[in-house]
């Protein structure tokens, strides 16, 4: 047990008298200080501040999707609109596309704020995208970071479930309609396809909505975002705990800290400068975020008005994450047992277990610090480009309707086009960006220009300073 | 730009751009036009407008909108880093290591496993107080039309409008403030502690 002496109160009074606030609550609660100087490394492109985007857009959906739930009523039985909005004022519709309306049109801001929730929720499975490739490419996902890589593609999962369950929730006929293809797909999985549809819905949508939308508010507003929450928590304390990865050659050449020193990790500290950068970062996603929310208001209600369980509306899709799963249930040739199973379970599943694996595939047995320069990694780059190609050739493939009529030829005629475009083109692609990454490191192996490990474009660009 | 890389940026974009217009071409965006009622116990018009835009786009430009506008917000926060590094670095560093020493810094930068290995005084210049205060005024005058407009209409358009340029406008008042006002200071840290 160890003791306090009158000198280590003094020093301690001398060290936080300049923050009598710091000092009453490290009085309290005997505070670990040290974490507020904890290094950020910067990186020329921002990039290493993808990862404060994806955090700063949850935290805003969070804080829109809580004053959404507060007006939002699940349940599809019917009821009468009394608001503003004219086609529909003084007449019945389902609960939960009443209350969707009201916060719309009849509830200061409310239009404003869904709309941010909305782009929000897009802006956050992009902001992860875009991040995850970040790593991927820049190998920041090897050892000691496996652990993280798992945590943040399973987050990415998770956010597009998240999307899924709020796309279902104001019951209009668009949003039914595309949720209803989710439904299909869960059904189709043999044997205990409907039976964990009903376990984990409450039933068969459309026909039991009056079960299911309250459980999706549930799993839409609190179970999954606690998860995500959690999840977000872990990546956090993994990347606090092991320290970011630097960019070799982004060093401060003022500094006088070696560039290939793995030892220590150099960066702003936490307080003040990456506080103030986390400021400017959070101010400038929500600018985006409002921009688009009053440019581009989805006012998808009106215009195709509440779930008829009568119809099968035409040109309804899924959220464009989507897509690519959308692009498989198109294409996939009719003699495969199975189809929708194989399309919209198996594939996507493949393709999601090797993305959370992938540490372990390309794997490092040593620990690195450093990011990867990914033009001297032939085989990682060719593959990440394959995959980006691969979903954009899969995107394509859901539209295939219109590719259809660009081309003139009947859509099941596109449909086998761009089966086998979707095979081809990204082995086409990975093996060009294969030859072309391999014939330049060994370009620079036989010119020996070669100084450090990383000559990216950040480490090699002049100073502007 | 390195030929490698500019080979694969060629490579996705033979294939993301067609996407793109294939996606456009799918249509799917609405005009229809949404009619309020009016009248003297009608106080929003949350569908007012000062440029004519859809009433709804489509799943697939959507996903073109929130790529290019991802794209965007990592261009705005690319240039304004590189403004607070290259102008908050402009001066001579203080090199403790070099023997020099350092002003009063917080004692958590300086631990048995952190140190600063250089420190760049802010310029505290008339510029600076120039530019806090012109995005401080527009920050003040959005945020007022932005409060005008909750309180009253509450136009969405409008209010995504001014709360953009609010957002925007503390921003760089933060940057401004961050740039001339406060120390860059750079820490080197143990990894293994």
């Amino acid at each position: 047990m160890s003791t306090i002496t009158e000198s280590d109160e003094s020093e301690e009074t001398a060290k936080y008298e300049e923050s009598r606030v710091y000092g009453w609550l490290d009085d309290r609660l005997d505070l670990n200080d040290e974490f507020l100087g904890k290094a950020f490394p910067e990186d020329r492109y921002a990039s290493f501040l993808l990862g404060e985007v994806t955090l700063f857009t949850f935290i805003i959906l969070v804080l829109t999707g809580t004053f959404l739930g507060m007006l939002y009523r699940p349940g599809a039985a019917a009821t009468t609109y009394e608001g503003i909005l004219a086609e529909y004022a003084g007449t019945e519709v389902p609960l939960a596309f009443a209350s969707v309306l009201r916060i719309t049109y009849d509830v200061p801001m409310g239009m404003f704020i869904r709309m941010v929730h909305h782009w929000g929720a897009y802006l956050f499975v992009a902001a992860m995208g875009l991040h995850m490739l970040r790593v991927f490419f820049s190998g920041a996902y090897r050892n000691p970071r496996e652990l993280n890589w798992v945590v943040g593609s399973t987050l990415l999962f998770l956010g597009i479930g998240e999307g899924f369950m709020g796309y279902a929730l104001p019951f209009d006929e668009y949003g039914s309609t595309a949720t209803g293809i989710g439904f299909t797909v869960a059904g189709s999985i043999p044997v205990i396809g409907e039976t964990l549809t009903k376990i984990i819905f409450g039933g068969l949508w459309p026909d039991n909505a009056a079960v299911i939308l309250p459980r999706m508010f549930f799993y839409h507003v609190f179970l999954l975002p606690l998860i995500i929450g959690g999840l977000i928590a872990v990546h956090m304390l993994l990347l606090i705990r092991q320290k970011h990865t630097e960019q070799q050659g982004s060093r401060d050449d003022d500094a006088g800290v070696s560039d290939d020193d793995e030892s220590v990790v150099t960066g702003v500290p936490l307080v003040p400068n990456q506080v103030a950068v986390t400021i400017i970062v959070f101010l400038s996603v929500f600018g985006v975020l409002a921009l688009l929310a009053g440019f581009f208001p989805v006012q998808r209600l009106p215009v195709w008005g509440p779930n008829d369980p009568f119809s099968t509306p035409s040109g309804v899709a899924p959220d464009w994450y989507f897509m690519w799963v959308f692009g498989i249930l198109k294409v996939i040739p009719g003699f495969i047992p199975k189809g929708e199973f194989v399309a919209g379970v198996v594939a996507p599943g493949i393709i999601a277990t090797v993305l959370v694996l992938w540490p372990f595939i390309d794997y490092e047995r040593d620990a690195v610090h450093f990011t990867a320069d990914p033009i001297k990694r032939p085989f990682q780059t060719s593959v990440g480009v394959g995959a980006i190609v691969f979903i954009i050739m899969l995107s394509v493939a859901a539209m295939n309707a219109t590719v259809g009529s660009l081309i003139n030829v009947e859509t099941s005629t596109a449909s086998t086009y761009l089966l086998y475009l979707t095979i081809i083109v990204p082995i086409v692609w990975g093996l060009i960006t294969y030859y072309v990454l391999k014939r330049g490191v060994e370009r620079r192996s036989d010119s020996g220009a070669t100084p450090t490990e990383d000559d990216s474009d950040t480490a090699a660009a002049p100073s502007d300073d | 730009m390195r030929r490698e890389t500019a080979i694969i940026l060629v490579l996705i974009g033979i294939v993301l751009l067609p996407m793109w217009g294939i996606a456009l071409a799918s249509g799917g965006n609405s005009f229809h036009e949404i009619a309020i009622q009016t009248g003297e116990s009608v106080s929003l018009a949350p569908t007012g407008q000062f440029i004519t835009m859809p009433t709804e786009i489509s799943v697939y430009a959507a996903g073109i909108v929130s790529w290019l506008a991802l794209f965007g917000l990592v261009g705005l926060l690319y240039a304004q880093l590189r403004y607070a590094h290259n102008v908050g670095r402009r001066g001579e560093p203080i090199v403790p290591d070099e023997g020099e020493s350092l002003p009063h810094v917080p004692s958590f930068l300086e631990t048995a496993h952190r140190r600063v290995v250089a420190y760049y005084p802010a310029d505290a210049g008339l510029r600076g107080v120039w530019l806090v205060g012109l995005f401080t005024f527009l920050s003040v005058v959005f945020a007022a039309l932005f409060a005008g407009e909750a309180f009253g209409l509450s136009r969405s358009q409008f209010l995504g409008f001014y709360g953009g340029l609010l957002a925007f406008s503390l921003s760089e008042t933060v940057l401004m403030y961050y740039t001339h006002f406060m120390p860059t200071i750079e820490v080197a840290e143990d990894r293994d502690h």
